[in-house]
């Protein structure tokens, strides 16, 4: 029996790791063609390891485009995204949990029935609305759409909802306002929640393509994505800057992912379920 | 600080969870919001607080109507059942809380936050997390949060409910020896008529928002007005039971027996019962006894052996008499 | 006492917590939902100026006369179809062998996780780049096989398999963390019960594990549903911003992208996207029929 299940054991472990290895294998080759010298990229049948690490393919990649620039746009607008989300569902997630208004159910509801339309719907007509304020190619246009999520609202609200009553009440009486509340006693109370809301908004629009696609035209407004795929199809078949590219993007998500793994795994656990 | 309740409602939607209660409270008293759960003592105690506002009626403070002063300049600190302590923040960050909120300089807040720590022996926890804190601990430090603004009015919403049963009896103690030192007006919300008997100087009993009785513990005791009063309080139960059988006024009235004013006589008792079911308690006994047509509980000492399908005599030491609504009725009236 | 503040007007009070999301949420989500619905009907209008000389419902009508739009349905519900119940069935095998693990758990977690959160467009690049005909590592590893040279990129029957490996590819990480949290839930005294009354490990699997996870895996169905209807990102870096060899990965999206964005057909792109927005809210519909039968 003991055998038996050792037996079952390693098979399930040794599927598993096959399976780690095909997923991860992308990732990989990524970054093994991202170092090789470029004479050894081609070679049929390919070569696992370069001879020598070339490092100097992400210096090419870097000066092949203005990298800085998309680097400072992708950073730039991803932190404002992220804050601009969280301060808005914060402070719309308090007023529907704690404050009582005339129409706060058919707004709710309504909020909820837009949240079902999917985003690639609103793009043409919020093209257009951005074209008549003048923002196309701003980073107006490339955050402020994005600066709330309906469904972060409702996420906030059903965290705020289960802090206990009593502790509004308790801050109340000791002479604390709603707004001085919600900042010192609501927020800090619901920040596992808030910060796996925040870093999976960082992380999508890091990734963001379609959007930064449309709304930019130049240069100087592209993000990281964006510029990839442009240079994707410049560079040719340099698939080893290309590479080296890719992983530049891919790199500061990695590694906010190895730093923050648990909460950023909870954190789809939590909203994913909610949804 | 006089509290006066004259003539509170409070309404929400169909229900009336208050109705119509008025309530004197003097300087330095601890009276108890006594009654079974959705009696609207949690209400009464909100309005006074300030958290909720009286449909109609005034809260009356000393001389001043505070009916339009919202909760945080009433002067008031309260402890709530499940403490409510913010478990982001220390101790002491709990504690000095309602001095940040009055703006007081930091080396004010944490000074005088120190010295009520020290006063409630919690001068070793100040750093600590409440999640880190026993339940009676916790409890200490949302007393201490409650005082440290030296509030003028303490509430107590059912501060004891969540701990163990010995726990309990040790900080009802605790409680009403710090009000007795500091002399604070005080409101106790419970549903446990033991707690509010022994802590209490008066106990105002409600029922479905409406009021009861608002008499010393003694006195609501000895001379409840009413079958709910009566019941409520003690334990046993009192046992009620149909007039026919025992007095010989006509009207149609209800007697109140409490259990421990049975007394089991050798012979010749006024009544006769048999045992149908013993039970056995640290210092008493409980006996189920079947009396004419009436089942009854009677609360006798250890000095004899019973058993079920005994044969006893009893007497009965005082009893009270309701009217036919539950009203009581006086010896002097019969 | 101290200050008679009067409570300001609760309306007003909780307008301005919702102000900031409002305005944003009304701009960009409640106008054009409208307005991309009215679109739908213009047939002659000036974009620059916003006028609407002509409305009717030639627009829709053009769409359903299109092959194109006929092929990217097409393309998409095959899509559909296939990528969501194999990418679920696949992240169940995984999750529950993960579950099962001693050591390695978060390990294995953590792996099969990275592709849901790296960007589309790097890891689509790389994708293309191991699909090579020529140089791809892809074919050069069934070379070690005795397979032969496989067009992955030109050949148009091989596309919608490529996306549908792609999605579950990057989808798997994102569903076997979903399962493994439903997985955790489970009370193990209903294993413990089952064991005693005899039940296999096979029937355990059958007879519990999928039942107290069906929530969960709807859910998912449901959600992967919505999300798949939606795809573009990957065919249009793979394929070099093409819809694929001989439109093979023609999407509704990539139509309405198409439309909109090359040819400046606002009104025909916002009628296609109507459409998507029909399907898509059927997909919700039935979502909230089968939310609420759980509920009873």
């Amino acid at each position: 029996m003991k055998i038996r299940n050792r037996l079952k054991h390693s098979v399930s472990f040794i599927v598993l790791a096959i399976g780690a290895l095909v997923v991860a294998l992308p990732f990989i080759w990524m970054i093994l063609t991202a170092v090789k010298p470029s004479n050894e990229v081609l070679l049929m049948p390919p070569k696992w390891f370069p001879s020598t690490l070339v490092w100097e393919n992400f210096v090419t990649a870097y000066h092949a485009a203005p990298f800085k620039q998309y680097l400072a746009n992708s950073i730039f607008v991803s932190i404002c995204i992220t804050a601009g989300e969280i301060a808005t569902a914060i402070l719309a997630a308090f007023a529907f949990s704690h404050l009582k208004f005339r129409g706060k159910q058919a707004l709710f509801i309504g909020l909820i029935g837009t949240m079902m339309v999917p985003s690639e719907i609103l793009i043409i007509p919020n093209y257009m609305t951005l074209s008549h304020f003048g923002w196309i190619n701003s980073y107006k246009a490339l955050i402020l759409p994005w600066c709330t999520s309906i469904f972060s609202i409702f996420l906030l609200r059903q965290q705020f909802s289960t802090i206990p009553v009593a502790y509004y009440k308790a801050a109340r009486l000791d002479g604390c306002s709603d707004f001085q509340y919600l900042w010192t006693i609501l927020v800090p109370m619901s920040m596992p929640t808030i910060f796996s809301i925040g870093i999976l908004k960082f992380i999508n629009s890091w990734n963001a393509y379609l959007w930064p696609l449309i709304v930019t035209n130049t240069v100087e407004m592209r993000t990281l994505p964006v510029a990839l795929a442009v240079f994707s199809n410049e560079g040719g078949v340099h698939y080893n800057t290309l590479m080296a590219f890719s992983l530049m993007i891919i790199l500061p998500i990695f590694m906010l992912y190895l730093l923050l793994k648990q909460q950023i795994i909870k954190g789809v656990g939590r909203t994913g379920l909610k949804g | 600080m006089k509290i006066r309740l004259e003539n509170i409602s409070k309404q929400y939607h169909e229900t009336l969870a208050v109705d119509d209660l008025t309530l004197h409270i003097g300087d330095g008293e601890l009276v108890s919001l006594l009654g079974p759960s959705g009696c609207g003592k949690s209400t009464t105690l909100a309005m006074i607080a300030g958290l909720e506002m009286p449909t109609s009626g005034r809260v009356i403070f000393d001389n001043d109507i505070v009916n339009d002063v919202p909760a945080e300049s009433r002067d008031i600190g309260m402890v709530f059942q499940n403490y409510a302590l913010y478990p982001h923040m220390t101790v002491l960050e709990n504690i000095m809380f309602p001095l940040k909120m009055r703006k007081i300089s930091k080396e004010q807040r944490i000074e005088k936050a120190m010295a009520i720590a020290r006063w409630m022996q919690l001068e070793d926890l100040v750093n600590r997390k409440p999640s880190k804190l026993s339940g009676g601990q916790q409890q200490r430090v949302a007393i201490a949060r409650a005082l440290v603004k030296e509030p003028k009015i303490l509430l107590l919403d059912e501060p004891l409910s969540n701990l163990d049963a010995r726990l309990r009896i040790e900080l009802r103690d605790e409680i009403r020896q710090l009000q007795k030192k500091l002399k604070i007006t005080t409101i106790f919300v419970t549903h446990d008529q033991e707690e509010a008997m022994s802590i209490s100087d008066k106990i105002l009993l409600m029922d479905k928002g409406v009021f009861q009785q608002y008499a010393s513990p003694k006195e609501m005791y000895e001379k409840p007005v009413n079958t709910f009063v009566a019941s409520f309080l003690g334990n046993p139960q009192m046992n009620l039971l149909p007039n026919d059988d025992f007095m010989d006024t006509k009207a149609k009235t209800t007697v109140g027996i409490r259990p421990e004013d049975f007394v089991v006589v050798p012979s010749k008792g006024s009544y006769q019962g048999q045992i149908t079911s013993v039970q056995t308690l640290g210092k008493e006994l409980y006996l189920g006894i079947q009396l004419h047509n009436e089942k009854v509980t009677a609360c006798v000492s250890w000095d004899h052996r019973y058993d079920v399908g005994d044969t006893i005599e009893l007497d009965i030491k005082k009893h009270h008499l309701f009217d036919a609504k539950g009203k009581r009725i006086d010896y002097e009236e019969i | 006492m101290k200050k008679y503040s009067r409570p300001i007007n609760t309306e007003l009070r909780a307008m301005a917590y919702l102000l900031p999301a409002l305005v944003i949420i009304g701009i960009f989500q409640f106008y054009p939902i409208f307005k991309s619905f009215a679109m739908g009907f213009y047939t002659k209008f000036d974009y620059l100026t916003d006028r609407v000389y002509e409305t009717g419902l030639g627009n829709f009508k053009y769409v359903f006369s299109d092959p194109d739009f006929y092929l990217a349905m097409k393309n998409t519900c095959i899509f559909v179809f296939f990528a969501v119940p194999l990418g679920i069935l696949i992240a169940l095998i995984l999750a529950v062998l993960i579950d099962r693990q001693r050591h390695l758990k978060s390990f294995f977690q953590s792996v099969y996780f990275l592709p849901f959160i790296t960007s589309t467009v790097s890891v689509s690049i790389v994708w293309s780049w191991m699909l090579n005909k020529d140089f791809g590592l892809v074919n050069a590893l069934l070379k070690l096989f005795g397979i032969p040279k496989v067009a992955w990129l030109t050949d148009p029957n091989m596309t919608l398999p490529i996306l549908i490996a792609f999605s579950v590819w990057k989808g798997l990480g994102y569903k076997i963390i979903l399962i493994l949290a439903a997985l955790q839930g489970i009370d193990t005294q209903y294993y413990a019960a089952a064991r005693i009354d005899g039940a296999k490990a096979w029937k355990q699997f059958l007879h519990i594990t999928i039942p107290l996870l069906k929530p969960c895996l709807t859910f998912l169905y449901i959600t992967s549903s919505i999300g798949a209807f939606k795809i573009f990102d990957e065919v249009y870096i793979m394929y070099a911003q093409q819809p694929g060899p001989l439109k093979s990965g023609l999407t509704i999206v990539y139509y309405i992208f198409n439309k909109f964005y090359r040819h400046w057909e606002f009104a025909i792109a916002a009628a296609a996207a109507f459409v998507l927005f029909l399907i898509i809210l059927l997909l919700t519909v039935i979502q909230f029929i089968i939310a609420d039968k759980k509920e009873r």
